[in-house]
């Protein structure tokens, strides 16, 4: 049984006069101790669907689909029990750790929160568990009571990973982990982040809008644009071979450091502008290969002999005899 | 650090003082006409006792002499700050003390009790912002925060005084009051200050609570709240634990601020409720043309809103880690 | 209009409720302020009626001491009122717009030095302030313009001076600095365009203020008491003790006035800033 198992999930936020669809129809596993890269562009619905995981959206959003966690419903989860599940078996490293924690409260005391919100364990061992918490990524246990202020922002980041392991979850949901990094720190996060995964046998899913980094430790790569998917595959399949124009276009667009000299290639037109977007696929208008259907229909996710899923009409299969 | 911070605050607080001190001697004195003509009012004072007038304030001396005379004045204890017409021969300072306690009375309990309420308040609608709750209650305080203060208080003070006879029509205390026993005592007072102190809060509670409400929305928004959602917290958890502990910091420097214009409600009002502070005593003080009293009032009340705000400040450096 | 509106970012204000019912409210004031004389038919110190008569049909809101009818006041109180409302508020914005353009932008000493003022003059409590200076002054209405001015601009130097320091730090100055423009340039083509929207909510707010000032100062005897303004009724009804007489008509109608014409200006100004800060309309 897959660690994370969605299905058809729909999110649709409320606006002022209906609702806006912001993410439709993704399926995805992970299989314990994968990493499944969850690629796009901002407005791409990944952050939703890493919140939605974790049931944190907004009380208006309309979610609809399944999420399977370690076997339990999501979607459907009652206040009570949502706060329950909360941070046990998945937690979260949010977009922005510069501000994951709250600046009047030292980062150890949210650590110790989050361990007694849900047991009754006496504070010292609380503390206890958190001074071990900070050696296992790397902090000084001295720090502990530091507040978030006195804390570098690769520090930063760590401590956030620090807090999101602090129950023993299956599951840690990285929300742009990297983006705010340098690159010299970025690495030491990486390398936490694949030792612990080596250590403790944790699955991530890791959003975020950079594949190059996703190179570097996913095992399989969902990739998402306007809202839907376009690919998912194994990270060196799409990485070797990406199928779908725009995964082609994305890893085209990363600069190489070795090899020949080339242009780097960036992508044509906008990105799709989800209060407005095309009929048929959504991402026809900028496809260098799209053709009559790819303005009427929009593509189904096909699995595809070498494992791995396209969302696109150039590899409809079959189609005339109506079957996928 | 944080002896740094207070160091500059008291430093501040210092300066303004000099300028108050300043202002208060040379706005006579810049006026048109002799300065006598202020100090020597002919209806109260025949033009022998403008002459003696003239020689203990050395008006016929030069501007140096005058400033010098003013200052010693001033930095002595008891301070001399002038002798009173009204209360003639009565010195300012000891007339000022007389009426100043009831005052702060009830300045006092309407900067406490207005700064609870409109936190709370604040707090209560900025959870609830969007609904109609947030519109009718904005809109509510609003209202209170645009009337004129003292007008808000005539009107109380007709329904519940003069029509419905549940609450006295003015002072601070009825004059048999030393006579009674302590809890009386007690209860006298309050019911002569419950009114005055009801229009002072209504009046001010929305500067709090609108500011609170907003300083609450953008804490909210941030990222540390989410994580705290995800961790499991309730959302009254996560509102008081950490949102409003944010809020509040900046509420502090507020209350400070929002002295001045407590003081000068408390004036306006004390005029309506006939309550014997110094609010009433310069509304006599200006029927009577009384310089020397309004001048030592208004170092007075300037004095005292220095001090508070300073003391704001020392709060705020003791709760704010970032300044410690 | 509608270009004026687009270019700053106003277009969304008439469409905003609070707003409209904000701009009625005073455009309601207003109206009767000018046309006075034709709204009534008593004139403000005509002796019409018997004296504290509670509102009837003759006087929809009652007579005065005097037998004054209390509507005709109002209606021509408005006059003055309004005059030292948006005087004051706009004196007061230009010079505290302009005290805090200057200062954010050049910075430095000359910012330090403002600064200071500013400072003084926000911490001190402005009644006492106020009637200091008024009472040196003498009472007229111009006296209550000056004063609710001086005490007035320093909030407005603030904001506007906040802002300032905020909006020079953005790229696009840089961007105006690398092709070249000096500073008059970049002032007044970047940063005050930017700030207007800014300085017409504190503005519109500022009226509330200064309504609720000359009020305030009328009441304690600052102001002209031979003169018909909404703080005068005020003031003589206190010192004749109306309320004690149960004549509540001469303290409600006033009053009230105040208070819908601060409201009015508030709801604009809320409407102006909601364009600003798009996070407080709500999610």
């Amino acid at each position: 049984m897959p660690l994370l198992d969605v299905r058809g999930l729909c999110i649709d936020y409320k606006l002022q006069n209906g609702y806006l669809r912001a993410v439709d129809s993704v399926s995805f596993q992970i299989d314990e101790g994968e990493v499944l890269g969850l690629a796009g562009e901002s407005g791409s619905g990944k952050s939703t669907i890493a919140h939605s995981i974790l049931k944190i959206l907004p009380r208006t959003t309309r979610v609809s689909g399944s999420i399977l966690v370690d076997g339990t419903e999501v979607v459907q989860m009652d206040d009570r029990a949502a706060r329950a599940y909360r941070w046990k078996v998945v937690s979260l490293v949010p977009q922005g750790s510069m501000n994951a924690f709250d600046p009047v409260i030292t980062i150890g005391s949210q650590i110790v929160e989050s361990i007694r919100i849900h047991s009754n364990v006496d504070k010292n061992v609380a503390w206890r568990r958190t001074r071990e918490l900070f050696s296992l990524v790397g902090i000084p246990e001295s720090r502990a009571k530091g507040y978030p202020h006195e804390f570098s922002g690769g520090m930063k980041q760590r401590a956030a990973i620090a807090m999101a392991l602090s129950l023993n979850p299956k599951l840690v949901i990285l929300d742009e982990p990297t983006t705010a990094l340098d690159v010299v720190v970025q690495r030491q996060v990486l390398g936490l982040l694949a030792r612990l995964r080596r250590e403790l046998g944790i699955s991530f899913l890791f959003v975020t809008h950079d594949l190059s980094v996703l190179s570097e430790i996913a095992t399989k790569v969902a990739v998402m644009y306007a809202g839907r998917l376009a690919e998912i595959s194994t990270s060196e399949t799409l990485f070797a071979s990406p199928n779908h124009p725009y995964s082609r276009a994305l890893i085209h667009a990363i600069p190489t450091l070795s090899g020949d000299l080339s242009l780097v290639k960036s992508i044509p037109g906008v990105p799709a502008n989800v209060l407005n977007l095309p009929s048929g696929c959504k991402f026809h208008p900028r496809c260098p290969y799209s053709f009559e259907r790819c303005s009427e229909d929009e593509p189904r996710l096909q699995r595809m002999d070498n494992g791995s899923s396209v969302a696109c009409h150039l590899f409809d299969r079959r189609e005339k005899d109506g079957g996928e | 650090m944080n002896r740094g911070y207070l160091v500059r605050r008291a430093f501040y607080a210092f300066v303004t003082f000099i300028i108050v001190l300043v202002l208060n001697f040379f706005i006579p004195r810049l006026m048109p006409g002799s300065p006598v003509q202020y100090f020597a009012n002919p209806k109260i004072l025949p033009s022998i006792e403008a002459h003696l007038l003239t020689q203990r304030f050395g008006l016929d001396k030069p501007i140096w002499d005058q400033f010098l005379l003013y200052i010693t004045g001033v930095f002595q204890w008891p301070p001399d700050l002038g002798v009173s017409y009204t209360f003639y021969p009565a010195p300012v300072w000891s007339v000022i003390m007389n009426y100043l306690p009831w005052t702060l009375l009830l300045v006092g309990t309407a900067t406490v009790v207005t700064a609870v309420i409109g936190i709370l308040v604040g707090i209560w609608i900025g959870s609830k912002q969007g609904t109609k709750t947030d519109t009718v209650v904005t809109s509510v305080s609003l209202f209170f925060w645009t009337m004129p203060f003292f007008w808000l208080g005539a009107i109380l003070l007709w329904f519940f005084s003069i029509y419905l006879h549940v609450f006295p029509a003015g002072g601070a205390a009825s004059t048999n009051l030393s006579g009674m026993p302590i809890l009386n005592q007690v209860t006298n007072i309050a019911e002569h200050a419950f009114l005055p102190a009801l229009t002072l809060t209504l009046a001010a509670f929305a500067g709090y609570s609108l500011i609170m409400r907003n300083t609450i929305v953008e804490e909210l928004g941030q990222d540390y709240v989410t994580v705290a959602t995800a961790k499991g917290l309730s959302h009254r958890a996560v509102l008081f634990r950490h949102a409003a502990r944010n809020a509040l910091l900046p509420m502090i420097t507020l209350i400070g601020l929002n002295l001045g214009y407590v003081v000068s409600g408390a004036l306006l009002v004390e005029v309506v409720f006939s309550y014997p502070g110094v609010g009433w005593l310069t509304y006599q003080a200006v029927l009577s043309h009384d310089y020397p009293l309004l001048q030592g009032l208004f170092l007075v009340l300037s004095v005292a809103v220095i001090i508070a705000n300073f003391l704001a400040d020392v709060v705020y450096s003791l709760v704010d880690p970032r300044i410690k | 209009m509608t270009s004026l509106l687009n270019r700053f970012n106003l277009v969304r204000l008439p469409k905003d409720r609070r707003v409209l019912v904000g701009i009625s409210i005073l455009g309601f004031f207003t109206f009767i302020a000018v046309f006075a004389p034709l709204l009534t038919p008593y004139g403000p110190h005509q002796v019409s009626g018997p004296p504290y008569s509670p509102p009837s049909f003759q006087h929809w809101m009652g007579t005065d001491e005097l037998g004054e009818d209390i509507m005709s006041q109002v209606i021509y109180g408005a006059r003055i009122s309004l005059t030292v409302g948006f005087s004051v508020a706009l004196a007061a914005t230009l010079i505290g717009s302009l005290v805090g353009l200057v200062s954010g932008f050049y910075r430095g000493a000359v910012d330090e030095t403002l600064m200071r003022l500013t400072d003084v003059v926000l911490i001190l409590p402005s009644l006492p302030l106020a009637v200091i200076l008024a009472a040196y002054l003498g009472p007229s209405v111009q006296t209550i313009i000056e004063v609710l001015t001086i005490t007035g601009w320093p909030l407005v130097a603030r904001v506007v001076r906040s802002q300032t320091l905020s909006l020079r730090e953005r790229p696009f100055v840089d961007a105006e600095r690398v092709i070249g423009a000096g500073n008059g340039r970049i002032m007044f083509r970047v940063i005050i365009p930017n700030l207007l929207s800014l300085i017409a909510a504190n503005a519109v707010l500022a009226i509330t203020g200064a309504v609720v000032g000359e009020a305030g100062l009328d009441f304690i005897g600052l102001g002209n008491p031979s003169v018909v303004s909404w703080g005068t009724m005020l003031y003589w009804s206190q010192n004749l003790n109306a309320i004690l007489r149960g004549a509540w008509w001469w303290i409600l109608a006033p009053g009230l006035c105040i208070a819908l014409v601060g409201l009015g200006a508030v709801l604009i100004s809320i409407g102006i800033e909601n364009i600003f800060n798009p996070r407080l309309r709500g999610r």
